[in-house]
């Protein structure tokens, strides 16, 4: 047995010494693998990278398992609406606001609106919100303070900046400083902190004023563009939500059939949504990355034909010794399994080189586990065992006494 | 008694050449016994590395009865004669046919990685066996740094290191000129002295009469 498990560690030996006694052809055979597994691996982590990063800013913005939104409109998802979307109101949140497993509503009214200061103008996504707004998001204001109920029983026209508005608005120097939307005036009495972005929706552009402002002078209706409900902790959120929508549909009198005028939507509908057009693109480029293998599959069995044909009187020599059709065969198993241990591992640092470069130099930041490298070998390894197999056999069936002669 | 290492009736051997067979060896008869030193001698050509290769078993007979050390060789398969290749023959070729990234230790030891793997006993074994034939010095070089003749006599090291019943070398001064042959053929009597089976192919005259016998192959029969 010991005989036995030693025999093979030898034969393993004699292929490796075989592979590395000419660098060049273990360099063209482990360089498409390389490729090819450290594309792979990197785009795996950035996509992994991308989707860890949208889930912690939703709960960095409570939006974690126990929050969901309503949206004015009924149509898909984050599509356009196609029904009428004027029907959402308040009172429909008075009436929510009663349910067991409500702890909050935020409603809010929300437009891209132009927006002016004496340093800058453009079209920015103005809200009207409650001062629930701000705990029910988790917003941390930097400088002053968020809207309060004052405010909004006063319609006061203050508002709060986000942390990139207050930025190109200002100069940073916002507080106290005038804003003009439409028209009005507002004075800016605070500036959130900084959050970033979820896919292309930048948190940090954004003016908050009171709901009851934005109502009579900015938006002049009455009905509301979405609300976010926090439950419960615990709360099943797909029985919460048709609780909901069952009360919805009756009060904006929908009947049985009838398509509804409002959507609700949870977290995770918003990560699958915000990573499927990455999923697109990493299937794509996965689909490159496997092009690149099979590739590096073929340029590795025909190498591996040239040094049978280049080996040919060694193995001959090697039968005569007394290597066996079968140890020949393991012996050229060994030597692309060889090659696909130095490209998979190769790959694998690749990938993580990559990774690191791009998390470096772009708001990307992968997810670079050193598991990744199991299945960067296994790729590898079945990569070149599969394109391996034909020329083993072929050196496995070589006609020793011809070739000694 | 003395044993019989070879024992071959009436085995011949032809190849296919597209339509035509030649038949190379007609109907050879051979008794080695144990112990022999035997030189089969002939022109080039005449079917010497043929005969060789089925004494070897690299190659099967297309007809005849072949026994070694009394075992029929003849209806083995592939894998059944690399064994027998493994335990039973040492081979030495004209061409040395030593593996050039190997060092001159690791060729001779090469023939017990295909047995049951190199121990340390072994290691000990192939350096006694190099220094005895005076490459105690070249241990770990490479064949491209040896002349002809060490290269030979690594060759012969790597055929006795697993203590075979039969040393093959086929024309094994072939390549080497006058001093190197010379030694090479020393060494072979002196193996054989040690009561070793020796068989050597060869077309030179002078080398065969180093052996104990000769027999001459014409056109495919032994005549003498
Ligand atoms: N594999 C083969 N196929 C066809 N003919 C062969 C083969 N091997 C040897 N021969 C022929 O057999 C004859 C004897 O060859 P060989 O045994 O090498 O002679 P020697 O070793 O005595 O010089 C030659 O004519 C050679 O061409
Ligand atoms: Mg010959």
């Amino acid at each position: 047995m010991e005989g036995l498990s030693r025999r093979r560690t030898q034969l393993l030996g004699e292929a490796w010494r075989e592979l590395v006694s000419s660098k060049l052809n273990l360099f063209f055979m482990a360089f498409g693998l390389v490729v090819g597994v450290a594309a792979m691996t990197s785009i795996h982590s950035l996509g992994r990278g991308t989707q860890v990063a949208i889930i912690q800013i939703l709960e960095n913005l409570n939006f974690g398992s126990n929050a969901f939104l309503i949206l004015a409109g009924g149509g898909k998802f984050f599509g356009p609406a196609t029904t009428r979307r004027d029907t959402l109101t308040l009172e429909d949140m008075d009436v929510l606001k009663r349910l067991e497993f409500v702890v909050q509503i935020s409603p809010v009214q929300v437009g891209m609106l132009q927006v002016s200061s004496p340093r800058n103008a453009e079209v920015t996504r103005v809200i009207g919100a409650y001062p629930i707004y701000q705990r029910i998001n988790n917003w941390q204001v930097k400088e002053g303070r968020f809207i309060t109920p004052w405010d909004l029983k006063h319609r006061a026209k203050v508002c709060v900046l986000g942390y990139e508005t207050a930025r190109r608005f200002f100069g940073g120097e916002a507080l106290g400083k005038r804003l003009r939307v439409r028209g009005v005036y507002f004075q800016v009495v605070g500036v959130l902190e900084k959050k970033g972005v979820i896919g292309r929706y930048k948190l940090d552009e954004r003016v908050i004023v009171p709901l009851t402002t934005s109502q009579k002078r900015i938006f002049n209706r009455e009905w509301i563009d979405a609300a976010k409900i926090l439950a419960v902790k615990g709360t099943d959120l797909r029985e919460a939500k048709e609780v909901v929508a069952r009360i919805l549909r009756r009060r904006h009198h929908i009947g049985p059939g009838d398509v509804d005028d409002f959507r609700i939507i949870t977290p995770d509908q918003i990560v699958a949504f915000l990573t499927r057009a990455s999923r697109t693109l990493t299937a794509l480029l996965l689909v490159i990355s496997f092009i690149t293998l099979v590739v590096s599959g073929v340029i590795i069995m025909n190498i591996m034909y040239a040094i049978v044909e280049e080996k040919k009187r060694i193995i001959a020599l090697r039968m005569a010794l007394g290597a066996s059709p079968g140890d020949i065969m393991i012996h050229y198993l060994a030597i692309t399994g060889g090659v696909a241990l130095v490209g998979g591992v190769g790959g694998y640092l690749l990938g993580l080189l990559i990774v690191l470069v791009i998390s470096h130099f772009s708001p990307i930041s992968g997810v670079y586990d050193i598991l990744f490298l199991f299945p960067s070998l296994l790729f590898a390894l079945v990569t070149g065992l599969l394109f391996g197999l034909a020329p083993a056999r072929r050196a496995s069936k070589l006609p020793p006494a011809e070739l000694l002669a | 008694m003395v044993r019989k290492v070879i024992e071959m009736r009436q085995v011949r051997k032809s190849y296919r050449m597209g339509e035509e067979t030649v038949e190379v060896l007609k109907g050879i008869d051979l008794d080695v016994q144990e112990g022999e030193f035997l030189a089969i001698m002939g022109p080039s050509g005449e079917g010497k590395s043929t005969l060789m290769n089925v004494i070897g078993c690299l190659d099967r007979p297309t007809s005849g009865v072949y026994l070694l050390d009394g075992i029929d060789v003849t209806r083995m398969n592939d894998g059944e004669l690399s064994r027998v290749r493994n335990r039973k023959i040492g081979f030495i070729f004209q061409s040395f046919h030593l593996i050039p990234w190997a060092t001159a230790l690791e060729n001779v030891l090469l023939p017990l990685v295909y047995r049951e793997g190199i121990t340390r006993n072994d290691v000990e074994r192939a350096r006694t066996l190099l220094e005895r034939l005076g490459l105690g010095e070249r241990l770990n070089f490479r064949p491209g740094e040896l002349s002809g003749g060490q290269q030979q006599r690594v060759a012969i090291a790597r055929a006795l290191i697993g203590e075979p019943s039969i040393i093959l070398a086929d024309e094994p001064t072939g390549n080497l000129d006058f001093r190197a042959s010379e030694e090479v053929m020393r060494i072979f009597q002196e193996i054989n002295e040690e009561g070793r089976t020796v068989v050597i192919t060869t077309h030179d005259r002078e080398v065969a009469d180093r052996a104990k016998r000769i027999k001459v192959l014409r056109d495919g029969r032994f005549v003498s």
